[in-house]
């Protein structure tokens, strides 16, 4: 954030105006996006409205992630494990005993956000937080939660749990298959969280402190940030987060069992989505997330047998992020600012200064995207 | 001590014996280079699909597997490096992470869409059945693989200990700055260890492939186990690895005596978090600087 400042301040005024066009550009796309979000289940059939609600869903997912993942980090692929607890939570409450669902919400959320505190805890027991030594014992986490998913029979066991109240609405939080509520609460929770989030890392000294600690643990140590405790907290914060996402699809889709809620993948596919659209932005994971369950969307359409198609899906994301990272560009969002910047100082500075447009190195951009989008998503 | 029991631990160090030299590949790489492989697991399936697909018949074309599964993987590890790892060494972990992250997921799916019919596997392929051992009753399978994985254990720690080439690369996961200064070339050493890294986790495959089903799944689970088998192992000397390797088949093992397979895993892993709290060093700590 510091560095996006920094530059208009040393560039002089004359920079800040393709910066501001950059940002009042974005701003504008946000504004279009939530109004044709809000409309959009007004104008397509249900089947579609169903096919949003599992992208913003997505979209949702990614950016929890990328609180921990993206903004602070931390490779976390326990986040799976998170979105198995918040259906199972609802799953084992409301459905087997009779919970209020907004209850197993928060059930969920609290162990999950628990789980991830405790995680964190036991990774700072090596030190530094080795970003290897991180992803993988998260993942183990998964297995774990997983393995006793599958063998338990409170959790459903091989067959899974399913629901088969006969309440709905608002309070039940149930609307048997319609998917226009869903969509409505996961766009207003998006919204929140989103707005939340990026209020955080810019006013409260704990959301500035994570870009910190993610570009270098050590020095922010040093300088009196008390890394393992902002650590757990954010880890703490974004797996109770993407618990609220298990919740809403076990509640969707009336279901859940070890392989359908509580995957690996579903951590490898906030990491990957988090990742291709951008980690470390705020409107990169969205964006990735809508746009890849767009694209799910549309491979489902060709006459392939379904597993295939995931296969094939999951084989292109991998070789996509392959390709990302090979080429040292850091997704979506932060390709498309500096495609917009590049363009509008070209735009602003006729007079032969196009030479100056000096693209900021990675980690800089990174920073700036952050503080840009701040005030845009 | 009943026989069941004695079985059951006797298989276990004998599976452990392959985890210590699935680990030990993922340990050269690590402890060199500092990357650890997320598709360690992967290039063990890449054995596994291997030996699989040649279909041995008897004991020489069996060998004649392994050595090709060996060579494809080493191959395989030796592009991995080049294309993919090497171009990011310079940005910090993330990056090679999820690339090596990725790489997995395009092995695990390309096996499902090349192999859709699971657990794949092959007859013994030696000339012998089976041994009596005090009662119990251990297939020769694992007792060669757990001589194999032995003999390929000494000659990896001569390679390491005795050799000009381990040296070296003892010198870059000591120092690597001073490993640079006194011109060694990092790069080709980092392509040997991989590419030696790679070789042997294909030939655990293959060893492996004659007791133990293959599945798609079983990438991401062996990449764990070799995870686990290198933290426990400490950083410290190449005996830490093996030591870890054989604890972890005995614990696997004992686990499922008492649950089925899906809990007795995750009683491992949980074991593996408060092996965490109380001895994040593992067995063998290490002479680190930083």
């Amino acid at each position: 954030m510091a560095s996006a400042r920094i530059d208009t301040t040393t560039a002089g005024s004359r920079r800040l105006t393709p910066e501001l066009a950059v940002t009042s550009t974005n701003g504008l796309i946000v504004v279009v996006a939530l109004v044709v979000a809000l409309l959009f289940p007004l104008l397509v059939d249900e089947a579609l409205v169903g096919v949003g609600f599992v992208a913003l869903l997505y979209a949702y997912r990614n950016f929890t992630w990328n609180i921990a993942g993206g903004f602070t980090g931390l490779l976390s692929l326990a986040h799976g494990a998170a979105f198995g607890v918040g259906a199972f939570s609802v799953a084992v409450l409301t459905w087997t005993h009779g919970y209020n669902a907004w209850l197993g919400l928060v059930a969920g959320v609290a162990a999950a956000a628990l789980l991830g505190f405790g995680i964190s805890l036991i990774m700072s027991r090596f030190g530094v937080v080795n970003p290897f030594f991180f992803a993988l014992s998260t993942l183990a986490v998964t297995l774990i939660l997983a393995g006793i998913a599958a063998s338990w029979d409170v959790l459903g066991s091989a067959n899974g749990l399913r629901y088969t109240g006969l309440e709905s609405g608002f309070l039940h939080l149930q609307w048997f298959l319609d998917p226009l509520p869903f969509y409505y609460l996961t766009l207003v929770l998006l919204v929140i969280v989103t707005a939340g989030v990026a209020a955080m890392l810019r006013f409260t000294h704990f959301g500035r402190s994570l870009p910190f600690i993610r570009e270098d643990p050590v020095m922010a140590a040093s300088m009196g940030i008390r890394v393992v405790r902002n650590q757990a907290y954010v880890m703490a914060l974004s797996m109770g987060l993407t618990a609220i996402a298990g919740t809403l699809l076990a509640q969707y889709i009336q279901f859940a069992s070890y392989d359908s809620v509580l995957t690996v993948e579903i951590a490898v596919a906030m990491v990957v989505g988090t990742i291709i659209g951008g980690s470390g932005t705020l409107a990169g994971p969205i964006v990735a997330g809508i746009g890849l369950a767009a694209l799910e969307e549309f491979l489902r359409s060709f006459e392939v047998s379904s597993t295939n198609v995931s296969s094939y899906t999951q084989i292109m994301y991998g070789v996509l992020v392959i390709l990302l990272l090979r080429f040292g560009t850091d997704g979506v969002i932060p390709l498309w600012n500096s495609g917009l910047r590049r363009v509008f100082s070209r735009l602003g500075t006729d007079r032969g200064g196009a030479s100056r447009s000096q693209p900021p190195p990675a980690h800089t951009d990174d920073a700036g995207v952050l503080s840009s989008r701040a005030g845009g998503v | 001590m009943s026989s069941t029991t004695l079985q059951v631990l006797l298989s276990g160090v004998l599976q452990g014996l392959l985890y210590a030299i699935i680990g030990l590949g993922l340990y050269l790489v690590f402890s060199v280079m500092r990357v650890v492989n997320f598709a360690h697991g992967y290039l063990v399936l890449v054995g596994m699909y291997g030996v699989l697909r040649i279909n041995p018949s008897g004991l020489g074309q069996y060998v004649l597997a392994l050595l090709v599964v060996a060579v494809v993987a080493a191959a395989l590890g030796y592009l991995i490096q080049r294309l993919l790892i090497e171009p990011g060494l310079d940005k910090g972990g993330h990056s090679q992470l999820v690339i090596t992250l990725s790489l997995g997921i395009i092995f695990q799916y390309g096996f499902q869409i090349w192999y859709p019919v699971p657990f794949g596997s092959i007859p013994n392929p030696w000339p012998w059945d089976a041994v009596q051992i005090g009662g119990a009753t251990i297939s020769v399978t694992r007792i060669a693989a757990g001589v194999v994985s032995i003999l390929l254990m000494l000659a990896v720690s001569y390679l390491v200990y005795r050799t000009r080439a381990g040296k070296i690369m003892r010198g870059c996961s000591e120092n690597l700055s001073g490993a640079v200064h006194v011109g060694v070339n990092v790069l080709r050493t980092y392509r040997l260890t991989f590419t030696l890294g790679a070789g042997l986790a294909a030939v655990a495959g293959g060893l492996l492939l004659p007791i133990q089903p293959v599945s798609p799944l079983l990438g991401v689970e062996l990449t764990i186990k070799a995870f686990i088998v290198v933290v426990i192992g400490g950083s410290g000397a190449l005996w830490g690895t093996a030591v870890a390797g054989v604890l972890l088949g005995t614990a696997e093992a004992l686990g499922s005596l008492y649950a089925p397979a899906s809990l007795a895993t995750s009683f491992i892993y949980l074991l593996f978090f408060l092996i965490i709290l109380v001895r994040p060093q593992g067995i063998v700590p290490g002479v680190r600087s930083a």
